[in-house]
């Protein structure tokens, strides 16, 4: 048998080269991110199944008159849920409820637990397309919508336990059926702090715990805290009372949620104007706003935090901070800086693309005067009600993630005077085009809209008074909403509820 | 015609014998059948003789009626005469008709001899014997100076050479003569003295006339060379003495017309003939000569007339259960004639019973010394197989075949490629020491047996398994045999299964043994192994728990050697040159029911072997066709597409199902084939794992390359066929591995398995070709240094390629775990066995991970994403969006603790799929209560998992996707649980169902009823309340609850009480039932497919039996 060599060895050199040279470039392995999930987000009729978490004192809590859960649905057709109820205890109450097309549900916790300080409402929808916000009401009043999710991770970094006048909790609910262990540090003004009751601790499950911060981290001007859970998933939040006796004079109730997450990019829109900044106001006076900026990594940051104002406002300084690893910085917005700047959102970025978390803080002990200044015009970012020291503290926590879709879903608002929907574009490069409709309810006067955003822009819509309306905004690329509300009894601030699968990080600025 | 002054016979007979005086007169009977020319050779040997008183007598049996030749009696009659006449003159000439047998011929030739004196000797002779001239003499001589009774002669071949053709034979306990040499076997006078036989050679025989007349002469009953056997036998009994006179030379002569009449050609064409003039002879084994009808004939006879009372009746017992068998044998292999001749002999005897009698009366009734001396010479071994086979087994004691055979693998053992076959056994059972001793863990794929291991055989026969909720599509054949395997074994499964994962490394090893066998010598061999050993493959997939590339690594060198086989090219056949050791010649049918055989074999193992076993046949082909040469192409196609469809007939229920719809595709586990997986340089080293060193395993290519410069001729044509299978499977890893297919595939491992049998048959290639090809023709000084450089290369590389598997055998278990996902989840519990009760069934367990560390074999999550895919059937609905599932993310449900039988790709099951759904609205956010929705199919854990062994063992660590972690997390009714080890992530339902279980009308509330395992397929249930018994075990219809004998209808849809998901039966508290599978079609499959099985083997031996016959 005689075989031939060559051709046979062409063809397999051919091959090898071929192997070596014609391959494809092998994936960098990058490509896993970590999807956009709002800490709020709710599905469309029929589209997913949705929890939602609420975590708030009772009325049996000293300083707390009312706290009510109200579940509002935006769906064509009834909708079937449950709701369960726990305490700091480990009661647990579970109902089943039908809601009809566009109705409201109250409840009130404090009721299915009797005797309870705080409690968890769950509220399970199979179907979606509901919205569910809780309002708690005493010296002062905080609205917002509920939390959907669970995390392992949380961050709170503003509160204060500064004496006298203060009280803060930290309330971490598991609403699943293992129980959850969590460690919690804290940063107060001499550092970083950790007590043993605080390591380890474990959170039942189907249950909440209260943690009192202001019996540990005593006589703090501020307080951060990190929410670290070993095992399991929890939802948290912190509340925080002030009866205006402390040497910042801040008076109110403010039941922020945490922070699931940090981000390189943080937004909060609809801020403003300053105090004193516009004309007859008294700027930069004690309690005004303020950035809370807090480093949960092991590194230190550089970041700077940026008015975004409109252009006829002119270009604003941003404030350059250095944040060591592990602390926290509170930026002070009244330096002057804002003065003669109308309503404006604010950014916090970081330049070196590390991770931060940050709240918005109004904590303004204002008086008569400065309410209603020198020519009795009101500025947008405080409460006008009477002539009496109103409570006025909020917090907003600002968001790291965009969204295309959001809702809005207010309630009565008949004594509600300069109420605003704020919608920002995160992008730097790309017009975002918005659209606000009206789901249900009377439209506010000038809605719909139709606008378009350039990057970086924002876009204030007056929500004035009337009775419960549904907004939502639409866009062709990921925005931040927010909604800031005034009533008689103080001011409250949070952002709109993002619609689920809609999220999206927003790009690099 | 051979010169009988041939140098052997100078040699061994004396060249001057004294002349001795005239002692005894001697009448050589001659028996003489159509005459050929070689009767005058015969004729003129007994001329030649120096004994003085030589008087010939020559019986001419068949001159008239002779069915050969009616009309030619006259010519033929009157033409031996003047033969006869001319060489032989005054000897007589007897005449007979018809066709008597030898001995009558004889009796009836010496009862025409003229002449009242009765010689002193009688020789008895074939026409087909040449006596060397001094022969006669000398046995009258042996006879007078030792008392002999009987004195035969030694016979040499026909062909000139020293090789012995007859020294005479022995015979066994049940009757069968066995001759004394071996087939082939040279004469260098070991026979020469002291070796005693029970009767000499019958070519020769010289019997004193006084004890042939005592004997009553040749039993005429008895036909052919046996007669002569019995003669001697009674003799022997008479206490004569029986001896061969090894100075007496005879030579057979080759007839024309075929054998001697002593072998007595039946008219009836049966497989007559002497063992020397056969043809090719296999081994150590060789056709009875003669008659089958009348061997088997002869040897009932013989028994009954020869052997000791005592012995007579346990023989003719062992004679009957030998002639049962023998007649199935005769079946099995085609050797119909033996089959009848055995079954046939014992009416013939029957009826002959009477002259039986008449011949024992003949002999004396106590004679204890003879009988003893009779025994002694009888041969202790195979008288069954050699009744059953109707083969000369030869030998005894130290030369039984069996003997033989061993002491030619001790002398291959201690060749270069023994030596190397025996340090490979050691160094495998070194490494795997720890294995044997505690067992395989419970790694991917590779699972521990069932806890009954009939199971699988109960599987495969009712086509069922409990995997997936219960699925009608089981596992592979193969796995009934280990089953069965198992229920012979006497020690614990464990071992068994260990054994059986193993043995795949020794299999394959003997595989490539027998595939490099016509390459070359020794050394090339023990290169191949080396090489074929030295390949990570097999380790790393036991590492991994992956079966099918053990499996492939097995198989495959088989099934390579096999097609080679078919393709027929030298040195695997006769195209292009001669046939290598240790090839065998096959006709077509048998090349492709074989064929077929095997590849229905390796389906049996694991069907998608078939794409390796492919990826060799191109390989082959291109390999052929790129050597310059069409050689055996289209034979080689033909017989492989032709064994395919043999291989589909024995797998016809298999055909049926993917004929009706079920997916080709299906047959693959899902395995996740990222891009760059295995990586190109991986992919060179056959390194699918870290059990390699790197870029160091390329040494493992150095010495195939070798064979590509160095080999010429047919060496060159092997080397090029084996790169170009090597080529076909690197280019399907390659293209796979650069992510072009996205499709169903087979594990890496198996697609590389072609390149470790082609690496290894080059590898041999090229020993074979630095021992031979490099020095044709090439002497000089620099070309030798060339040529001890290339051999350094060659042994420094293969020293390198073994280096890891030598480290790896350090540990005794090759790098494996040693501990597994059982310890893990201890609080999971194995399946129930036969006898056990159980409260609504074992609760499910869904495995949720990258398939390659799942402890199951399931299904894609995502759908897969082409045709055939496993999970197809699934995809569409409730999909969360692109990306949000992660990719390859694949689930099993198993009922409790996974074993082997839930190892293999199962169908769509409504279970599965429901379950499915479910997982995939989790990840959707569709549902925070997975819980509920797993608890309407009895699953009481979901499992996350994220290493195929717990921390800290070695392991395969794919981490679950963070929106599946998520999506579990955030279920309410789900409850991880805590102090586990993070290999896996486990939940536990707080809804759970019972698989079965009464739903209650009253509250719809699912109360478990008490279920006793009868069967695999049969379970007693107790209902505890009134309502619905639903039973969540797939596939719908194939259970039915039977109470009080009758079957329950099922509840319709839309009644009162009927259950949401299940079949339901109305049941009230207390009410017992047997919940059966209904297996009947199945079983009437497999049934059909048993005897498609055994007709194809049946088929394969008759091809076979032919084949040798024809050769």
């Amino acid at each position: 048998m005689n075989a031939h060599r060559a051709p046979a060895l062409v063809l397999l050199v051919a091959l090898l080269v071929g192997a070596l040279s014609l391959g494809v470039e092998a994936p960098d392995g990058v490509g896993d991110a970590t999807p956009a999930v709002a800490r709020t987000a709710m599905s469309l009729a029929g589209e997913s199944s949705d929890l939602w978490f609420c975590i708030g004192p009772t009325s049996e809590l000293d300083g707390i008159r009312d706290r009510s859960v109200q579940v509002a649905s935006i769906a064509a057709r009834p909708v079937d849920g449950r709701v369960i109820v726990v305490d700091d205890r480990g009661r647990a109450v579970e109902r089943a409820f039908r809601l009809d097309a566009g109705d409201r549900l109250e409840i009130r916790p404090g009721r299915f637990v009797p005797g309870a300080a705080f409690a968890a409402v769950t509220v399970e929808v199979p179907g979606g397309a509901v919205v569910v916000s809780q309002r708690v009401e005493g010296d002062g009043v905080d609205q917002r919508p509920c939390l959907t999710r669970t995390s392992g991770t949380w961050l709170v970094p503003w509160s204060t336990t500064a004496r006298p006048g203060n009280r803060v909790w930290l309330l971490l609910h598991n609403p699943f059926p293992a129980s959850a262990v969590v460690d919690l540090r804290f940063v107060g003004d001499i550092g970083r702090r950790e007590t043993l009751d605080s390591q380890g601790m474990v959170v039942g499950g189907r249950s909440m715990v209260a943690y009192d911060v202001t019996e540990r981290i005593s006589d703090s001007s501020v307080v951060s805290a990190l929410v670290h859970v070993r095992v399991g998933q929890v939802a948290a939040a912190r509340l925080q009372l002030a009866n205006g006796d402390g040497p910042t004079g801040i008076r109110g109730l403010d039941l922020a949620p945490g922070l699931p997450e940090a981000g390189s990019r943080l937004f909060v829109p609809g801020v403003g104007p300053v105090p004193g900044s516009v004309a007859g106001s008294t700027p930069g006076s004690a309690g005004d706003l303020s950035v809370v900026v807090l480093n949960p990594g092991e590194e230190t940051i550089e970041l700077e935090v940026v008015a975004r104002t409109s252009p006829t406002d002119g270009f604003v300084e941003p404030w350059p901070v250095v944040l060591r690893a592990g602390q926290r910085h509170v930026v002070d917005l009244g330096d002057g800086r804002l003065d003669g700047v109308g309503t404006f959102g604010i950014e916090v970025r970081t330049l070196d693309g590390q991770l931060v978390a940050a709240s918005l803080v109004r904590r303004g002990a204002v008086t008569g005067a400065q309410r209603t200044g020198g020519n009795g015009q009101a500025a947008d970012d405080q409460p006008t009600h009477g002539g009496a020291d109103v409570p006025d503290l909020a917090v907003r926590p600002l968001m790291a993630v965009a969204a295309r879709g959001w809702l809005v879903d207010l309630g009565e608002r008949f004594g509600s005077s300069g109420d605003i929907l704020a919608v920002v574009n995160p992008s730097g490069s790309s017009i975002a085009t918005i659209e606000v409709k009206v789901l249900a309810g009377r439209a506010p006067e000038g809605l719909p809209v139709v606008v378009e955003l350039d990057p970086g822009a924002q876009v204030v819509f007056p929500l004035g008074a009337g009775g419960p309306v549904t907004l939502a905004v639409e866009s062709t690329s990921g925005v931040v909403a927010s909604v800031r509300e005034w009533s008689p009894s103080g001011s409250t601030a949070g952002v709109a509820v993002a619609v689920a699968g809609t999220e999206e990080w927003p790009e690099s600025g | 015609m051979d010169a009988v002054s041939d140098q052997s016979l100078e040699a061994v007979a004396p060249a001057a014998p004294a002349p001795r005086p005239p002692t005894a007169t001697v009448v050589a009977v001659l028996v003489a059948s159509h005459p050929g020319p070689s009767l005058d050779v015969v004729m003129a040997g007994l001329a030649a003789q120096d004994q003085p008183s030589l008087e010939v007598l020559v019986v001419d049996v068949g001159v008239a009626g002779s069915p050969e030749a009616p009309d030619a009696s006259a010519v033929g009659g009157s033409a031996l005469v003047e033969r006869v006449g001319r060489l032989l003159p005054g000897s007589t000439i007897a005449r007979m008709e018809g066709r008597p047998g030898f001995g009558a011929a004889v009796a009836a030739g010496l009862t025409a001899r003229p002449g009242v004196t009765p010689p002193r000797f009688l020789l008895l002779l074939a026409d087909d014997v040449l006596l060397v001239d001094t022969a006669v003499r000398r046995m009258v001589e042996h006879a007078v100076e030792s008392n002999a009774g009987i004195v035969g002669a030694k016979v040499l071949a026909h062909d000139g050479s020293r090789t012995l053709d007859d020294l005479g034979s022995s015979v066994d306990r049940l009757g069968t003569p066995v001759p004394l040499v071996e087939p082939e076997e040279l004469d260098q006078g070991q026979y020469d003295t002291g070796h005693e036989v029970l009767a000499v050679s019958g070519a020769a025989v010289l019997v004193r006339t006084d004890l042939f007349e005592a004997l009553g002469g040749i039993d005429p009953e008895v036909h052919g060379a046996d007669g002569l056997v019995e003669l001697c036998w009674r003799a022997r009994l008479l206490g004569a003495t029986v001896a061969t006179a090894s100075t007496a030379v005879a030579r057979r002569v080759d007839t024309a017309a075929g054998s001697s009449y002593l072998a007595e050609v039946p008219p009836d064409g049966g497989s007559g003939g002497r063992a020397g003039s056969r043809g090719p002879v296999r081994g150590r084994v060789r056709e009875n000569p003669g008659s089958s009808r009348h061997r088997s004939r002869n040897r009932l006879r013989m028994v009954l007339v020869c052997h000791r009372p005592a012995q007579v009746a346990a023989a003719v017992v062992g004679l009957l259960a030998a002639t049962l068998v023998g007649a199935l044998y005769g079946v099995a292999t085609g050797r119909f004639r033996h089959a009848v001749g055995l079954v046939g002999a014992w009416p013939w005897n029957l009826r002959r019973l009477s002259s039986v009698r008449r011949r024992r009366a003949l002999m004396p009734r106590h004679d204890g010394p003879a009988a003893a001396v009779v025994a002694r010479l009888e041969v202790p071994h195979r008288a069954f197989r050699r009744v059953v086979t109707g083969r000369d087994l030869t030998g005894s004691d130290d030369r039984s075949p069996g003997q033989m055979r061993l002491h030619r693998l001790w002398s291959m053992l201690f060749g270069p490629g023994g030596m190397a076959l025996m340090v490979s056994a050691v160094v495998l059972g070194f490494g795997s020491r720890s294995l044997v001793g505690t067992g395989l863990p419970a790694v991917g794929r590779m699972q521990p047996l069932p806890a009954d291991p009939m199971d699988l055989v109960r599987s495969w026969w009712l086509g069922w398994r409990p995997t997936g909720t219960g699925t009608t599509v089981v596992g592979p054949d193969g796995l009934a045999v280990i089953g069965l395997l198992d229920g012979l074994w006497p020690w614990g499964s464990d071992l068994l299964w260990v054994l059986v994962v193993l043995a795949a490394l020794p299999v394959g090893a003997v595989g490539v043994w027998r595939l490099t066998q016509p390459v070359g010598g020794g050394r090339s061999r023990a290169v191949a192994v080396l090489v074929y050993l030295s390949v990570p493959l097999p380790y790393d997939a036991l590492r991994d728990g992956r079966l099918a590339p053990i499996a492939a690594f097995a198989v495959l060198p088989w099934v390579v050697r096999r097609l080679v086989g078919a393709q027929g090219v030298a040195p695997y056949g006769a195209r292009g040159g001669e046939a290598g050791p240790g090839t065998r010649l096959r006709g077509l049918w048998s090349e492709v029911l074989v064929t077929g055989l095997l590849l229905g074999g390796v389906a049996a193992v694991d069907p998608m072997l078939a794409v390796p076993v492919s990826m060799v046949l191109v390989g082959l082909v291109v390999g052929t066709i790129l050597a310059g040469s069409l050689a055996g192409v289209g034979r080689l196609l033909l017989v492989t597409m032709a064994g395919v469809a043999v291989a589909g007939l024995l797998h016809l229920p298999l055909v049926l199902e993917i004929l009706a719809g079920r997916p080709i595709g299906s047959l693959l586990n899902p395995v996740q084939w990222p891009v760059h997986g295995v990586g190109t340089t991986e992919m060179f080293r056959l390194d699918t794992g870290d059990f390699g060193l790197g870029r160091v395993g390329l040494a493992l290519l150095v010495v195939p390359v070798l064979a590509l410069v160095v080999a010429r001729g047919r060496h060159l044509f092997i080397a090029l066929r084996a790169w170009f299978v090597v080529a076909a499977s690197w280019t399907v890893v390659w293209v796979l591995d650069q992510g072009w297919w996205d499709g169903p595939t087979p594990e890496p491992g198996v697609l590389l398995a072609p390149a470790a049998v082609g690496l290894a048959w080059a590898a041999a290639v090229g020993v074979a070709g630095l021992g031979s090809d490099l020095v044709v023709g090439t002497s000089g000084e620099r070309f030798q240094r060339l040529r001890q450089g290339a051999v350094g290369m060659a042994g420094l590389s293969l020293a390198v390629a073994v280096l890891p598997v030598l480290g790896g055998s350090v540990d005794g278990a090759w790098g494996t775990a040693r501990d597994d996902l059982r310890a893990a989840v201890p609080f999971i519990s194995a399946g129930p066995v036969d006898g056990t009760t159980i409260h609504g069934g074992v609760p499910r367990v869904l495995w949720l991970g990258d398939p390659s560390v799942l402890p199951a074999a399931g299904i894609f999550l995502d759908g897969g994403s082409s045709d055939g895919h496993p999970g197809d059937g699934y995809s569409g609905d409730g999909l969360p969006p692109e990306g949000l599932v992660g990719a390859g993310l694949a689930l099993a449900v198993t009922d409790g603790r996974p074993d082997l039988i839930d190892q293999w790709p199962m169908d769509r099951t409504e279970g599965v799929a429901s379950i499915r759904a479910s997982v995939v609205d989790s990840l959707a956010g569709d549902t925070s209560r997975l819980g509920s929705r797993l608890a309407t199919w009895g699953v009481g854990w979901v499992v996350l998992v994220e290493r195929s062994t717990p921390m800290p063992q070695p392991a395969l660590e794919v981490p679950v996707p963070d929106v599946l972690a998520r999506a579990m997390s955030r279920q309410l009714d789900l409850e991880r649980m805590e102090g586990i080890n993070r290999a896996v992530t486990v939940y536990r339902s707080t809804v759970v169902e019972a698989p079965l279980a009464v739903v209650r009308d009253r509250n719809r509330r699912a109360v478990p009823v008490t279920v006793t395992r009868e069967a695999f397929d049969r379970r007693t249930l107790t209902a505890s309340a009134d309502g619905s018994l639903r039973w969540a075990i797939g596939p719908d219809g194939a259970w039915s609850l039977i109470v009080d004998g009758r079957r329950q209808s099922p509840v319709v849809a839309d009644e009162p009480g009927a259950t949401a998901v299940h079949q339901s039966v109305r049941v009230a508290r207390g009410t017992v039932g047997i919940l059966q599978l209904d297996g009947s079609g199945t079983r009437a499959r497999r049934t059909i497919q048993l005897v498609l099985v055994g007709l194809v083997l049946l088929l394969a031996s008759w091809a076979r039996t032919a084949r040798e016959g024809r050769l």
